[in-house]
């Protein structure tokens, strides 16, 4: 293994990205709340920066660590990882739940476990010598997501699930499994939103039966496909009375925002109002009459964007969105580039997760998408939610120091 | 099968499939930021701003001397901000006690609350002192409950005046939609009876705004610089033609003897309202607040149901008090003389194959229109009233203002009822009904139904030599530009030469000074007095006592028409009243001195006396 002491120039543009993201979620997390009632919230971007500092370290260790080690120690850290999320499970419910206390400071375990979900399924995928079509494979993947995924579920902490349904559909459809395979992951999902209402399941099951027609995968796995589409329309009204109160709400909400102007669906107004009064220019830093007046409440967190869209505008929010383009453009350059299958999955995994949050994230903040308590990576202010960001793009990075190596 | 081998085309297509997803962000944010930009500032504008109002005072209410009868006093509005509310089971519990208000009530006040929910809502109007010190002390103890300084109406505590001067309570949310233009909003307070309602626009005045920055949290952060605040205009006052010396003179005398009836006394010169007395009366102050549920039981199940307005609300048979319009229909109709007589009075009168006794058993003998009056003799008037006829009878009733609303400055006046010959068909059938009902007409009874203000204005009408005014509560508005005074109103003249009313007024002068008279008891020293009384069947009880009245006979400043209920005979207890009243009233204005003034050096010895009784 050869150490590049000279950086190359996609390490420096994602590294410049990853601080220009940081620095607006800092000088963002101020403008939010800066007219907080208390010294605690108005020192929020000063935690952010010691956050900062951390997550700089963590990013120059994911990078400059030997892609071994993440090999070696991929299984073991998933172990740990489903241990936490098991104390986690045994030590009582609630929101709360989601924080295990790492001494001074506390840590958010779903964090960590989108980092072991990434890390194993690379690690599987990259030393499975079974061939893409194999179905053992495939069941071995869905299991080894399955089970972290459940238990987060169970905290209940929707938005990290799902999280880890798109890395390991993503990172399927890197590993070249067949179309029809594919179609057999996706398929159901879809169905279960599309079961909602009986004539979009109709449409869907017939788009379904003409996509079949087109792959030709073969009578035994079309019949599967079918019969895993319907169970699931059957099913879904069942799994919808299991939700809880709160995620229902915020599902129907989120079809419709005027249901509840000043409960679930105050927020989602309140961030469009916010952005939609922005203009294409902002209000002006600090200047943000939505977001200063408090008319959202996690304004530092999950709808960091609505005070960048009100404050900067749309030219504001097209820079956030446009870095993180680069960032996500160069990830799958990066993956593609990369002869190392570990990594290129871990560099598929990260992408995802950068994409996912993104689109989930700003996807709310514009309305697009419902309530489910995604930070934006970088810009959101959280510890955990920056660390991870940063490590992520540390093994960006480290990728592409190492690509050539097998 | 088909499937995706080379690793170019998956990069590619996975490339695609993010940017696509960012792109249609941008294309998102972008029509937010410029095609719907107007809307959402619009929204946002709206969003910061708290419109306050700020409520404009409210008008005091004078008497026709300008004495104070109604104002304003501070009170404080203990109000909760459901946001701020931790747990509203344990708020409501903790509250109750200190409120006196049901817990459900308060709870279901705080959930129910249809204004956003960092609006205060009111849990009770004019908490008492002490719950507000109490509030203040602990706080802690109540998270989210406020205090607002606001203004309550001051009336008079023992209810002096409460049927005229009404009270006020909170407008509902069904007439806030209708009467949001008026410049009404959530809380507001409105005139729900009496001069309080009838006045309303005028006492109200307009309420200010005020603009202010708010928090989501409802948090004030201070006035919006952008907008000046709009000063609220002060509600006119209101003079009002009630005499409240007099008022509070004849309420004492009702309630000296727990009297039940009505007293209305009119400037026969223009309608004025000089006493307006119903009584029981109720202490208008509970309705300030919300009134609790135990007061309202009281109230309403009150066998002598003192929210009755009775000087305008109730109707009764007139008794012999309507002699007076009988008589003069008669004059008018030219169905008798002042000098005709009938048969002599025997205690009784046959018509068909019934008596009709008169009051006096022993009977009067023969007697002239006059006398007749004086001694309300029921005889005389039966055979009266049979030559007047029903027709005749009905058409002067109604031409003397009678079965209908007199058209006073109150809401929810009485029409009362004249009796014709549709009606007595419509209710028998036609031609089914005895001719003999005239005869009880022509005494005031039967179904013929007054109002105590329709028998006041009748008499200021004798009084004035016939010109029947509006009655009027009003008298002046007092803006700050001055006084507006509210100019009489002439309802119609009655039906009466001045002959007629020449032989009416001597009637009644005899009534009260008269030899044969029954009114003896309403003679005023130094003046002479003229009324009738009147004694009205009541087929639910005791016979109700009547007296109508005017003085001085020469130039009448006072009308005034009593009723006590199931009392007897009108001249034992309710002439009483009204001579006190009449003798009371002109003290208060000067046409009867009151004594003989003290000379000057007597003065100072008077006020030792007083200083030393201190002591």
């Amino acid at each position: 293994m050869s150490f590049n002491v000279g950086f190359s120039r996609i390490t420096l543009i994602l590294t410049v990205c990853g601080l220009l993201l940081t620095f607006i979620g800092i000088l963002f997390i101020q403008s939010a709340m800066y007219a907080a009632p208390s010294k605690y919230e108005q020192d929020y971007y000063k935690r952010q920066m010691l956050w900062m500092m951390i997550s700089l370290l963590a990013f120059i260790v994911a990078a400059f660590l030997p892609m071994r080690v993440y090999e070696v120690l991929a299984y073991v850290f998933y172990g740990v990882v489903l241990l936490l999320l098991l104390i986690l499970l045994f030590k009582g419910g609630g929101r709360s739940a989601r924080w295990i206390n790492f001494g001074l400071f506390n840590f958010q375990v779903s964090e960590i476990a989108k980092l072991a979900v990434i890390f194993v399924l690379a690690r599987y995928l990259a030393y499975s010598r079974r061939p893409a079509n194999s179905v053992i494979k495939l069941a071995a993947v869905i299991l080894l997501v399955a089970i972290p995924m459940l238990l987060v579920l169970k905290q209940p902490d929707l938005g990290t699930s799902l999280v880890f349904l798109a890395i390991v559909v993503v990172i399927l459809f890197w590993s070249g499994i067949p179309a029809p395979y594919m179609l057999l992951m996706i398929s159901p999902a879809i169905s279960l939103i599309a079961s909602s209402h009986w004539l979009s399941w109709v449409l869907f099951l017939i788009l379904l039966l003409v996509l079949l027609r087109f792959i030709k995968p073969g009578a035994v796995f079309g019949t599967f496909t079918i019969t895993v589409n319907l169970l699931v329309g059957m099913i879904m009204p069942f799994v919808w009375n299991r939700l809880q109160d709160y995620q229902k709400n915020r599902i129907l909400v989120f079809l419709n925002p005027g249901r509840d102007p000043l409960g679930a669906g105050y927020q989602i107004i309140q961030s469009k109002v916010a952005i939609g009064s922005g203009g294409l220019w902002g209000k002006g830093y600090m200047s943000g009459t939505q977001t200063n007046l408090a008319f959202i409440p996690e304004r530092h967190t999950d709808f960091i964007f609505s005070v960048l869209g009100e404050e900067f505008g749309f030219w504001g929010g097209l820079i956030v969105l446009v870095t993180f383009l680069v960032i996500i453009l160069l990830g799958i350059h990066i993956a593609y580039k990369c002869r190392n299958r570990f990594m290129s999955y871990v560099a598929v995994g990260a992408v995802t997760i950068f994409t996912f949050q993104l689109v989930v994230n700003v996807g709310m903040t514009l309305g697009l998408m419902p309530v489910t308590g995604l930070p934006l990576p970088f810009v959101s202010y959280g510890g955990s939610s920056l660390l991870l960001s940063w490590t992520l793009l540390g093994l960006l990075v480290n990728a592409e120091n190492n690509w050539q190596e097998y | 099968m088909e499937g995706l081998h080379s690793k170019s085309l998956r990069a590619n297509i996975l490339a695609g499939f993010f940017a696509m997803l960012l792109i249609l962000l941008i294309v998102r944010m972008f029509y937010m930021q410029t095609f719907q930009y107007r809307n959402y500032l619009e929204i946002s504008e709206e969003n910061r701003i708290r419109i306050v109002p700020e409520i404009a005072v409210r008008g005091k209410i004078f008497d026709r001397y300008g004495n104070l009868i109604v104002d304003n006093r501070p009170s404080y509005v203990v109000a909760a901000v459901p946001n701020e509310v931790t747990d509203v089971k344990v708020a409501s519990a903790n509250l109750a006690d200190l409120l006196s208000v049901s817990p459900d009530r308060i709870e279901s006040k705080i959930r129910k609350s249809r204004s956003r929910r960092h609006q205060p809502v009111r849990l009770k109007r004019d908490a008492p002192f002490e719950t507000v010190c109490r509030i203040e002390e602990a706080s802690s103890l109540y998270p989210g409950v406020v205090l607002q300084l606001n203004q309550s109406r001051n009336y008079p505590e023992n209810g002096s005046a409460a049927h005229l001067l009404g009270y006020l309570s909170e407008i509902t949310e069904e007439e806030l939609d209708e009467f949001r233009s008026k410049g009404f909003h959530s809380g507001s307070l409105i005139g729900r009876k009496g001069v309080e309602r009838e006045y309303d626009d005028f006492l109200r005045g307009i309420d200010g705004t005020r603009f202010l920055e708010v928090s989501a949290e409802g948090r004030i952060i201070g006035p919006l610089e952008t907008r000046d605040p709009v000063e609220p205009i002060p509600g006119y006052s209101l003079k009002l033609g009630l005499d409240y010396d007099l008022q509070q003179f004849a309420e004492s005398l009702f309630i000296a003897d727990t009297l039940t009836g009505a007293a209305v006394a009119l400037d026969p010169n223009n309608g004025h309202v000089l006493a307006f007395v119903s009584e029981p009366s109720f202490d208008a102050n509970l309705f300030t607040g919300p009134l609790s549920p135990e007061d309202w039981k009281r109230l309403s199940t009150d066998e002598r149901h003192p929210l009755l307005n009775r000087c305008i609300q109730a109707t009764y048979p007139p008794g012999s008090i309507y002699k007076l319009i009988v008589a003069g229909a008669a004059l008018e109709a030219n169905t008798a003389t002042p000098d005709t007589k009938f048969l002599s009075c025997t205690g009784g009168y046959r018509y068909g194959n019934r008596i009709f006794k008169c009051h006096k058993l022993s009977g009067h003998g023969i007697l002239t229109m006059i006398d007749a009056i004086a001694a309300s003799c029921d005889v005389y008037f039966y055979q009266l009233g049979k030559e007047l006829g029903l027709k005749n009878w009905a058409e002067y009733s109604r031409m003397c203002g009678f079965g209908k609303p007199t058209g006073i400055d109150l809401d929810d006046e009485a029409a009362g009822l004249i009796p014709d010959k549709e009606y007595y068909d419509n209710r028998h059938g036609e031609g089914r009904w005895p001719s003999s009902l005239i005869l009880n007409l022509a005494i005031g009874q039967g179904e013929l139904l007054v109002t105590p203000l329709q028998m006041a204005q009748f008499y200021a009408a004798l009084a004035n030599g016939g010109t029947i005014y509006k009655p009027k509560i009003l008298y002046s508005l007092v803006t700050p530009e001055g006084e507006i005074q509210r100019e009489p109103e002439v309802a119609g003249e009655l039906p009466f030469k001045p002959s007629t009313i020449a032989v009416l007024d001597s009637a009644a002068t005899d009534v009260v000074n008269g030899r044969l008279g029954t009114a003896g008891r309403a003679r005023v020293k130094g003046i002479v007095v003229c009324g009738k009384t009147g004694t009205a069947q009541n087929p639910h009880g005791n016979e109700h006592a009547w007296f109508c009245a005017y003085a001085p006979r020469e130039n009448p400043r006072i009308a005034i028409a009593c009723i006590v209920e199931n009392a007897g005979h009108g001249g034992a207890v309710a002439a009483p009243i009204v001579g006190n009243m009449i003798e009371r009233y002109l003290k208060n204005i000067g046409v009867i001195m009151d004594s003989i003034p003290i000379p000057e050096q007597f003065m100072a010895q008077e006020s030792e006396e007083g200083e030393t009784n201190e002591l």
